[in-house]
């Protein structure tokens, strides 16, 4: 009798290791594939808010008030809302940076921005007219355990067009890939509660040959 | 009445479009050339595994071995790998064969796959160049990170233990209190003469912890990155960014391939 009931355990027991491994396919993170597909969702919304405030900083049309408002929600996307902060890992950072790869005569030129002077920068830039356009082509990575919150990167592509003088002569256009660096954290609120909050981070910024 | 609605209901299209007009989607011929790049290391992985398509769909049955076969040779490099006839290289071709015939997939968790990093840095005001070598390594339960396995750069060749002209402490230094230490600082030197030479033994990982910890590496700019795979058996190669103008063949590429 004791026998059987081992055997029955026994079976039970692979039966529910078989069921909890089917669940976690990823194996870089404990999530389930709808975990991951919920979340990608959510990354995928937070991109896409990303690129229209990029829009309307670079638009001509807009008036500095309105660009100014539109800096701040860009801001908010991000972890520290541009300022110095402590990542999730407990480290000190002076604040989101990007690094921006640029091909000039042929020769690949990199710096180092930090993400408030990249939008100042976007804000005022000396053409008559600049059309930011964005692709519908774009790639979040698998998703990432890291403590308590997991990590990813979501890559965007951005079509960038400078014109000056009242012809509105075209004299600048990129293609830049941008590799964003994407934050699932815990979060808790008295409105919400308990949930995952996305926050976007560091951004490598590429110039492509797209064109 | 209906004629006044319809003018303003068409008046104020018209102004949508206009505002809208910074949001529009590139067109469609670019966007395919957009899908087609291979944008990230995780899709290089996933295409090379043949877990999804060029366009970025899921593949749930991978039976098909023609298709991955197809869809590796446009993970190599084609300046490099392939004739003006369209002929690939006999090494790529054999590599294909093999991955395919024993079914052999990337995985981000393998340790057969290192990451080469080429630096910018700052060290004493000194500009130079540094490499690091890191891979990935299991810190818990499906949690992974990247460490530094190796170091490379000008800023190590002060501790050669082969170098001439460098410092070392007279004989007599213990009369004076070693007051010759006091000028052993300040400016770079060779500083393999100051330690006992049966213990010393230059690391170089050591020295940089030592210089990022104290915070005195200062790294300007990440120039390169490339990734080195050893995941096929009796096969190396590297993946890195090519940039070509107009072409799907472009993005995360493989542009080296050894046999051993």
């Amino acid at each position: 009798m004791n026998r059987i009931m081992m055997k029955r355990v026994l079976f039970l027991l692979l039966l529910s290791l078989s069921f909890s491994v089917s669940k976690v396919n990823a194996q870089v993170s404990d999530l389930s594939e709808s975990d991951i597909q919920a979340f990608k969702d959510r990354v995928g919304e937070v991109i896409d808010m990303f690129q229209n405030n990029l829009s309307i900083l670079g638009g001509k049309k807009y008036s500095q008030r309105v660009k100014q408002t539109y800096k701040k929600s860009v801001l908010k996307l991000f972890i520290g809302e541009g300022q110095a902060y402590t990542d999730p890992n407990g480290q000190y950072r002076e604040g989101v940076s990007m690094q921006v790869s640029s091909v000039r005569n042929g020769k690949e030129v990199k710096r180092k921005t930090p993400l408030v002077t990249y939008l100042d920068n976007l804000i005022k830039l000396p053409y008559a007219e600049v059309r930011l356009s964005k692709a519908d082509t774009y790639r979040i990575s698998n998703i990432y355990k890291v403590g308590d919150h997991y990590e990813a990167t979501a890559t965007i592509f951005q079509r960038f067009e400078g014109f000056v003088g009242k012809e509105m002569r075209k004299v600048y256009r990129d293609v830049t890939q941008k590799n964003i660096k994407v934050y699932i954290i815990p979060e808790n609120d008295y409105v919400l509660g308990q949930h995952w909050s996305v926050r976007l981070g560091d951004i490598e910024v590429m110039e492509t040959m797209a064109y | 009445m209906c004629r006044f609605i319809t003018i303003l209901s068409f008046a104020l299209a018209c102004r949508l479009l206009v505002s809208a007009q910074a949001l529009m989607p590139v067109p469609s011929a670019y966007e395919s050339l957009l899908k087609g790049r291979v944008k990230q290391i995780d899709e290089f992985m996933a295409r090379f595994n043949a877990t999804e398509t060029w366009d970025g769909q899921k593949i749930t049955e991978r039976n098909d071995t023609s298709y991955r076969k197809k869809y590796l040779f446009t993970l190599f490099d084609y300046s490099r790998f392939r004739d003006v006839n369209g002929v690939f290289d006999s090494m790529a071709v054999s590599f294909v064969n093999d991955v395919v015939g024993h079914d052999y997939q990337l995985r981000y968790e393998d340790s057969t796959w290192t990451a080469e990093v080429q630096c910018s840095v700052r060290v004493g005001g000194r500009l130079g160049k540094l490499k690091l070598y890191l891979h990935t390594l299991k810190v818990g339960k499906s949690e992974y990170r990247w460490v530094i396995s190796n170091a490379y750069g000008d800023m190590f060749e002060v501790a050669a233990t082969d170098a001439a002209g460098g410092v070392s402490i007279s004989p007599v230094e213990h009369e004076v209190g070693f007051v010759g230490l006091l000028s052993m600082g300040g400016r770079r030197r060779n500083v393999s003469g100051l330690m006992d030479r049966r213990v010393y033994s230059p690391d170089r990982l050591s020295m940089l912890a030592v210089l990022l910890g104290n915070g005195l590496l200062d790294i300007v700019s990440v120039d390169c990155v490339r990734f080195h795979f050893h995941s096929v058996p009796g096969y190396s190669f590297t993946v890195e960014v090519v940039e070509k103008r107009g072409e799907y063949n472009t993005g995360w590429l493989i542009t080296q391939l050894e046999k051993f």
